[in-house]
């Protein structure tokens, strides 16, 4: 601290908390103490106060205690001379203020004053959060907290490093210039983005619509609100981060610290003058570890410790070198991820427009579109075969017929993008795992969509991209310097041929069909008894250190993406990796997947917690999860099955909890018999929970899983020799209960009910 | 004249008056009465009834046959096992009194500080879970007392200490076994005819005052925090100013907490209050002097007149009513001085009687009784005031920085731990740290080599904590404020600005070094400063001691592995063997070695170049000064004062016009 | 247009800063307000013809902004008190928390 700061961040303390407390008692009074208290799709209560506390909010008079809590952290103001140390103390205050910052967004919600109205904004993205989105109503909100789906969904992400971690920004830039420069230089390093604040009423938020930057989940930026109170959501999320991928519960205050501060890459940007409020919410981010950097000129504090690098920077803007805003902004940002010690590895791609993760999730829409491939009118596809070294030329782009110049806007056109790689240690089979990261690669540039793969890929470009400049070639040049980038160690060449001469592409979509069939039959034939050797991954050890991934050509990751040829490939890159081959040994029982080799790896690498596991069991030594699993199964003893739940499914379960819930008991790295993370494709899998009966056990799943996997599902029930068992399967349609199940599998005459007891 | 003999202008004051009346002070003692010339260099044997010996020939030896080496090793043993003794016995009264309340026999102690209670009991291997704060209480106080009979094994405080110096320890055999046995084992030692390899009587000299250390001084330092609570920073006052020209001033004098503490609460009692007003006083005015006062300070904020050498000129103010004295550090001298001036002095110890002094015993089963009691005796002596002669020197300072504190200050109470400080260790922000301590010594100017030392210390950005006298010394001079950072170099200042705190640290009495222990233990095992405390780049400093107490304190730093300097000729001066084994020697045994240097430029030099020999030891980064200094509220002061001046500044530009010329 | 500029101790903060944005933007003549939660100073442009200073300063107040007024806070105990953090919250750490030490070191180590 500097005295400066301190002075201001116990000040702010004091009277944000005696603010919270002022509409603690209002509210008790209006709406009484049994009113809830709720944020959006969340399982984690008033998060930060779960986290510090232990306190489960669930209504008005639960705050009492916790506001209490935050008055015991407060402390006086340092004297002007002869003054008491105050850093110990500051930040106890900055943490007093993030209770009283979450109580007050508490209270909002109960008062319907949340999330925060914001005429014309336009969310992108499922915003579970926003009142009208799920109405398909008009926006015009504040994203407000992220809820759990969102956070699992990044979480595999937040887990591998792709995503280094965010970045909350408060208040509004100097010029809407800086300000848009600022994002993009943030979403080209993958930084989740947080937005909040205002100065003289004018937030960043106002800045990015006027200058029409696409806001939410889908393009990493979530606007929280327009004052510095809402910025609690960021630590919210932090605190969840810990909670939901460390395995950590509530009132372990110290260790979800700690997590945060090793293992999120997070940091405050102050943009405009600094308040009392923002250098007490800042004190509160520094106990995460998190520093705080202001465009502005403030007291700086470089000592360390708290933080692993410098507590507060202050770089005002006007004394930044650099010809212009945006330049100035880029080295701001460089100096944040200096402060924070983030490391990110920025590929270089020779395109006219902007390129980062963060643009994967963009849509382009109808109006804004000026060409698309594939969809409905036309036709494309993707292709990526290994070639001898000698057949490839590396860099060589080609494209084959005409380009979109002469289609009218709007219009569409045929296009093949063909591959071809060399490498010595490129082999066959990891050919589909290269191919099906050209849709990341594509989807990375902004005003580019890609959806779908092989020959049903779907890719529009947007007004705003060709007028920039991008045309086909620029595919070639993506393509080129990600795989050169991820995939260096098994790729030594790259080559692109786009194609849309009709003759050619005929040609070649023959030949891309005949290896997809080729490939299906492959991946079909390997089965666990084929192989000699499945695959750890230890990945997430990083969030969940005794949680271990085995993973077999018949069971995915939990986290959905990753299978055992991932694994594999991944191995070849990173020899030393979190993906090592775990050699089977002896199948001790084929029925429950019991194998030496996997039960020796297991005990070691989850350094002895887990003395077994069951590779097809979910009764008896289940794998553990960490907290980025695609669905959650969990037995219901009353149907004598189990159901399935998946992270995208936010309703009510007939076990009585919601996925979030249910995530904290299947999470951390723990063997809980009866309940277990999965990813969805296992649910096709010949090996699912074998030992307990297999898919005809499942008498609940949400109908996300039923639509997305209608075809998988149909073939399974099929070879189950039950071909309308999918509609015997309840889902949040028709029960949330399990009195509103049974007799649904009453009356559908469902197969478990039969089968014998699990117990 | 009087400027040699101290730095302190309110000292020199009275000084003047002192010498125009004719009054002796130590000040003057000093000079009419030279130290003898052979005792002071460690040659005189006065074992038996067959010496004194006095060795002054080269290669001489005693009536028995002794050595130069044994005699100077024997008396040196002998000084920390007096040392020892008195922080032990100290200690052992702490216990005492702690289960004296435990056991509600001592109504007017309560436990203070539960927290720390239950830390010691975890520490001590009590149970605490279901049980009574006094059941545990008393179990604390029993298992603290047993430390001083136990008779093998090893002492139970030695586990605070990082693990590889514990291996040290018990690897050359002085791990101690019993706080009590380790003196009575030197005593026994250094009998005439016992031990006469001075290896052997230092190692086991080391031992001792390892249990005074890690045992008797530590275990005093937990108790006084539990019954009275763990310092906490607090603003405070020193130097004589803080006597009242119109209220009755109560003076406290001594080392142990157990009275003050209830004089202070007899003092503000209101009955009290108006009992004084009754006696033509405007109230009472309570302050300290010695390591009472450090307590006192510590806990309750209660200033200090001065240290040991001031409590002679604190009597000569004629302002001060009563002087309540314990134990240890209390002159004679004050008795044939109440003679002369009205002040009352008070004895209350059964370990310590003054001729011509009023006894009042105090006991602690009737403790705020008696206090009251002797309050009073000093509201009475008030209309027996006369010409008084106060200074008006007073300065602030913060005290109060227990080790505990300073594991809060460094982030708060979620994100508490050491690792900013180690940070700033490694970083180069902080060159290293040193404490400073020890007592004031008539042979040299007072407070002038604590303050010497200090200052240039802390220009070097190294991070000083102090006990006892010589934290009062620097107190008087502004060193314990935060202004003071603006004295240190940049780096120590951006610490000091980014945690609040002064550039020196007021730890505590001089029983309280152990906090200093615990703090180095915490940094050696927080990281990345070594594993053991000899790796941290640390020294020792007692550049004006004089007792007993401080050759202990001493020896158990070096001991602990820290490099340990004093400010005065060697008093083992005639045995370089034995002046070569006190430092090399035990620098490869024990990591730590004890100098004596009566330079104190030589002792700034030297220090400075052992932290830089420990940081190169480590890997750190060469100190470089320059490369710190950036941060703090520097420059925004500058630019709220441009705003509020009506200059043209920005908030996103930390260039500040120039004011337009007028 | 004339301003004026008014010390408002009470807005420490942007929410504050968007209520008394609100209270003088409704203000017939106000043209202009520039508001400082990290100063909390307020300029405000306005028009004199139409619309008096007391008055602005009347509506500030009555909406609870008022300039110069301090907000009234409880003065929280110092630590050398009883019933203070230091007394009532703050652990007695004597020990490295080995936790600390466990839950460092390198993160995302491939």
């Amino acid at each position: 601290m500097s005295r400066y700061i301190a002075t201001a961040a116990i000040r702010g303390a004091n009277r944000i908390v005696k603010e919270a407390d002022d509409l603690f008692h209002k509210t008790l009074e209006e709406l009484g103490p049994d009113k809830p208290i709720q944020f959006p799709n969340t399982a984690y209560y008033l998060p930060v106060i779960l986290g510090f506390t232990g306190i489960e909010v669930a209504k008005v008079g639960d705050l009492g205690p916790v506001l209490e809590v935050a008055k015991s952290l407060l402390h006086p103001v340092p004297g002007e001379q002869t003054w008491l140390p105050y850093l110990g103390e500051t930040l106890d205050c900055g943490v007093a203020t993030l209770f009283a910052e979450e109580a007050i967004e508490g209270l909002r919600f109960a008062r319907g004053e949340q999330p925060e109205r914001i005429p014309g904004l336009q969310l992108t993205g499922t915003s579970f959060t926003s009142p009208d989105a799920g109405e398909g109503g008009n926006g015009g909100y504040a994203n407000g907290p992220i809820d759990d789906i969102q956070l699992r969904s990044w979480g595999i992400q937040l887990v591998d490093g792709r995503m280094p971690g965010f970045a909350a920004i408060v208040g509004a830039a100097k010029s809407n210039q800086a300000a848009v420069q600022i994002i993009r230089e943030l979403q080209q390093r993958n930084i989740l983005i947080f937005l909040s604040g205002n100065v003289n009423g004018r937030s960043i938020i106002h800045q990015l619509m006027e200058e029409g930057v696409e806001m939410g989940y889908d393009t990493y930026i979530v606007p929280f609100g327009t004052d510095t109170i809402s910025a609690i959501y960021a630590l919210g999320f932090a605190t969840r981060a810990a909670l939901t991928f460390g395995g950590l519960k509530g009132g372990q205050f110290r260790e979800i610290l700690l997590y945060n501060k090793y293992r999120t890459f997070a940091f405050v940007l102050a943009l405009g003058e600094v308040d009392d409020l923002k250098y007490a919410t800042a004190a509160g981010a520094i106990s995460y570890g998190f520093p705080a950097i202001a465009d502005t000129v403030i007291p700086q504090i470089l000592p360390t410790g708290v933080t692993t690098y410098e507590h507060v920077i202050s770089m005002p803007f006007d004394d930044i070198e650099g010809k212009d805003d945006a330049e100035k902004a880029r080295r701001l940002v460089q100096r944040c991820l200096e402060v924070r010690g983030v490391k990110v590895k920025i590929t270089e791609v020779p395109i006219p427009v902007p390129y980062g993760s963060a643009f994967e999730g963009e849509r382009v829409k109808r109006a804004d579109m000026r060409i698309e491939f594939g969809g409905k009118n036309s036709r494309a596809f993707e292709y990526l075969k290994m070639s001898p070294l000698d057949e490839v030329e590396d860099g060589k782009i080609e494209v084959v017929g005409p380009g979109f110049e002469n289609i009218e806007v709007g219009g569409y056109m045929d296009l093949g993008i063909v591959v071809e790689v060399a490498g010595r240690k490129m082999q066959e089979d990891f050919e589909p795992v290269l191919e099906r990261q050209i849709h990341y690669f594509i989807n990375g540039a902004s005003g580019v969509q890609h959806i779908g793969q092989r020959d049903i890929a779907w890719i529009r470009i947007s007004k705003a991209a060709t007028d920039k400049g991008f045309n086909l070639e620029h595919f070639g040049k993506i393509l080129h310097a990600r795989f050169h980038s991820d995939f260096g160690t098994i790729v030594d060449k790259v080559q692109v041929t786009i194609i849309t001469e009709p003759e050619l592409y005929a040609k070649w979509l023959a030949e891309a069909r005949k290896a997809y069939d080729f490939r299906n039959k492959r991946m079909a034939e390997m089965t666990d008894e084929s192989v000699d050797t499945f695959y750890s991954c230890i990945l997430c050890q990083s969030f969940a250190p005794n949680h271990v991934c085995v993973i077999s050509p018949e069971r995915l990751g939990l986290c959905g993406a990753y299978n055992w040829l991932d694994c594999k490939a991944s191995h070849q890159i990173n020899p030393t990796g979190p993906n090592q081959p775990i050699v089977k040994g002896e199948c001790i029982d084929p029925v429950k997947g019991y194998f030496t080799g996997v039960n020796e790896y297991a005990k070691q690498a989850s350094h002895g917690t887990v003395e077994q596991v069951s590779m097809y069991s979910i009764m008896e030594n289940p794998m553990t999860a960490c907290g980025c699993f695609e669905c959650i199964m969990m037995l219901i003893p009353e149907a004598n099955g189990f159901m399935v739940v998946s992270r995208e499914d936010p309703s009510m379960t007939p076990t009585g909890m919601t996925f979030s819930t249910l995530a904290g008991m299947a999470g951390g790295g723990l063997q809980t018999p009866g309940v277990m993370g999965i990813g969805k494709y296992f649910l096709v899998s010949k090996k699912f929970i074998r030992a307990d009966g297999g898919f005809k056990r499942i008498v609940w799943m949400s109908s996300f899983l039923k639509e997305s996997l209608a075809e998988e599902l149909k073939a399974v029930c099929e070879r189950e020799g039950d071909p309308d068992l999918l509609d015997k399967i309840a889902d949040e349609r028709v029960a949330t209960t399990v009195e509103e199940l049974l007799p649904f599998l009453e009356e559908k005459g469902h197969p478990a009910l039969t089968m014998p007891p699990l117990f | 004249m009087v400027k040699e003999r101290t730095i302190d202008p309110a000292v020199a004051e009275i000084l003047e008056i002192a010498e125009a009346q004719g009054i002796s002070t130590a000040f003057s003692r000093a000079e009419e009465l030279k130290p003898c010339p052979i005792g002071h260099k460690g040659a005189c044997c006065k074992l038996c009834g067959m010496g004194p010996c006095r060795l002054t020939k080269e290669g001489q030896r005693g009536i028995c046959g002794a050595t130069i080496d044994t005699i100077a090793a024997r008396n040196l043993a002998r000084m920390i096992a007096g040392g020892a003794s008195a922080h032990s016995d100290h200690g052992r009264d702490m216990a005492l009194t702690l289960l004296a309340a435990a056991e509600g026999k001592a109504p007017d102690y309560q436990i203070r500080d539960e927290k720390k209670l239950l830390e010691v009991a975890h520490l001590l291997g009590v149970k605490t879970q279901g049980r009574e704060t006094m059941e545990i209480a008393k179990e604390v106080a029993e298992k603290s007392l047993a430390q001083f009979g136990q008779q093998q094994g090893e002492i139970i405080y030695l586990h605070r200490a990082p693990k590889k110096r514990q291996e040290i320890w018990r690897k050359l055999g002085i791990a101690p076994r019993g706080i009590d046995r380790e003196v009575v084992d030197i005593m026994h030692r250094t009998h005439m005819g016992n031990d006469q390899w001075y290896e052997s009587i230092l190692m086991a000299g080391l031992r001792t005052a390892l249990a005074d250390g890690w045992g008797g001084s530590m275990l005093s330092t937990d108790i006084t925090d539990i019954l009275f609570g763990s310092p906490v920073p607090l603003m405070a006052r020193a130097n004589m100013g803080a006597l009242s020209e119109d209220e009755v001033n109560i003076v406290v004098h001594g080392h142990e907490p157990v009275l003050s503490e209830m004089i202070v609460v007899a003092v503000n009692d209101p009955e009290m209050i108006e009992y004084a007003k009754s006696k033509g006083a405007k109230g009472i005015n309570l302050s300290g002097i010695c390591c009472t006062a450090n307590e006192t300070l510590m806990r309750q904020g209660v200033p200090t007149v001065g240290n040991f050498l001031s409590q002679e000129l604190a009597m000569i103010t004629g302002a001060i009513e009563l002087m309540i004295v314990d134990i240890q550090c209390i002159m004679q001298a004050l008795a044939p001085l109440t003679q002369q001036f009205h002040t009352l002095l008070v004895t209350t110890s059964p370990k310590a009687h003054v001729e011509g002094a009023t006894h009042v015993e105090f006991d602690e089963h009737n403790a705020l009784e008696i206090a009251k009691k002797i309050v009073k005796m000093g509201i009475d002596n008030f209309p027996n005031r006369r010409e008084t002669h106060i200074p008006k020197q007073i300065s602030h300072l913060i005290a109060g920085f227990s080790h505990e504190y300073i594991n809060y200050a460094l982030g708060g109470f979620y994100r508490g731990s050491f690792r900013p400080l180690n940070d700033a260790v490694i970083q180069g922000r902080l060159r290293g740290v040193a404490g400073v301590v020890g007592c004031n010594n008539a042979r040299t100017c007072q407070d002038y080599s604590h303050d010497y030392v200090v200052r240039e210390l802390i220009k070097n950005d190294v991070l000083v904590v102090m006990t006892g006298c010589g934290a009062i010394a620097c107190a008087k001079s502004g060193l314990l404020s935060p202004e003071a950072a603006e004295l240190a170099g940049p780096g120590l200042r951006e610490i000091c600005e980014a945690v609040g705190i002064p550039p020196v640290l007021h730890v505590g009495s001089c029983v309280d070094n152990t906090r200093i222990l615990t703090t180095l233990s915490q940094m050696a095992t927080e990281g990345g400063l070594g594993e053991d405390i000899a790796d941290i780049p640390a020294v020792g400093f007692a550049p004006e001691w004089m007792s007993e107490k401080a050759i202990s304190i001493g020896c158990y730093f070096v001991a602990s592995g820290v490099y340990t300097i004093f400010g005065s000729e060697s008093p083992v001066a005639n045995s370089p063997i034995v002046d070569r084994f006190i430092s090399e020697g035990w620098e490869k045994l024990v990591g730590g070695k004890l100098e004596f240097i009566p330079d104190p430029e030589e002792t700034v030099r030297k220090a400075l170049e052992h932290i830089d020999k420990k940081r190169a030891a480590l890997g750190l980064v060469e100190y470089d000064p320059t490369r710190f200094g950036q941060s703090g509220d520097r420059l925004m002061r500058q630019f709220i004062e441009a705003m509020e001046a009506g200059l043209p500044v920005s908030p996103y530009s930390a260039k500040i016009p120039e004011p337009a010329k007028k | 247009m004339e301003r004026i500029v008014l010390h408002v101790p009470k807005m420490y903060a942007d929410h504050h800063v968007q209520a008394v944005r609100n209270t003088l933007l409704q203000m017939d003549g106000v043209e202009e307000v520039i508001a400082s939660s990290a100063f909390k100073r307020v300029i405000v442009g306005y028009d004199p013809a139409r619309l008096q200073p007391s008055a602005i300063e009347e509506s500030l107040r009555a909406a609870g902004y008022g300039p110069g007024e301090e907000w009234e806070l409880p003065s929280p105990p110092e630590g050398k008190d009883d019933n203070s953090p230091w007394f009532k919250l703050i652990q007695r750490i004597t020990e490295t928390n080995m936790l600390d030490l466990q839950m460092s070191g390198d993160f995302r180590k491939y």
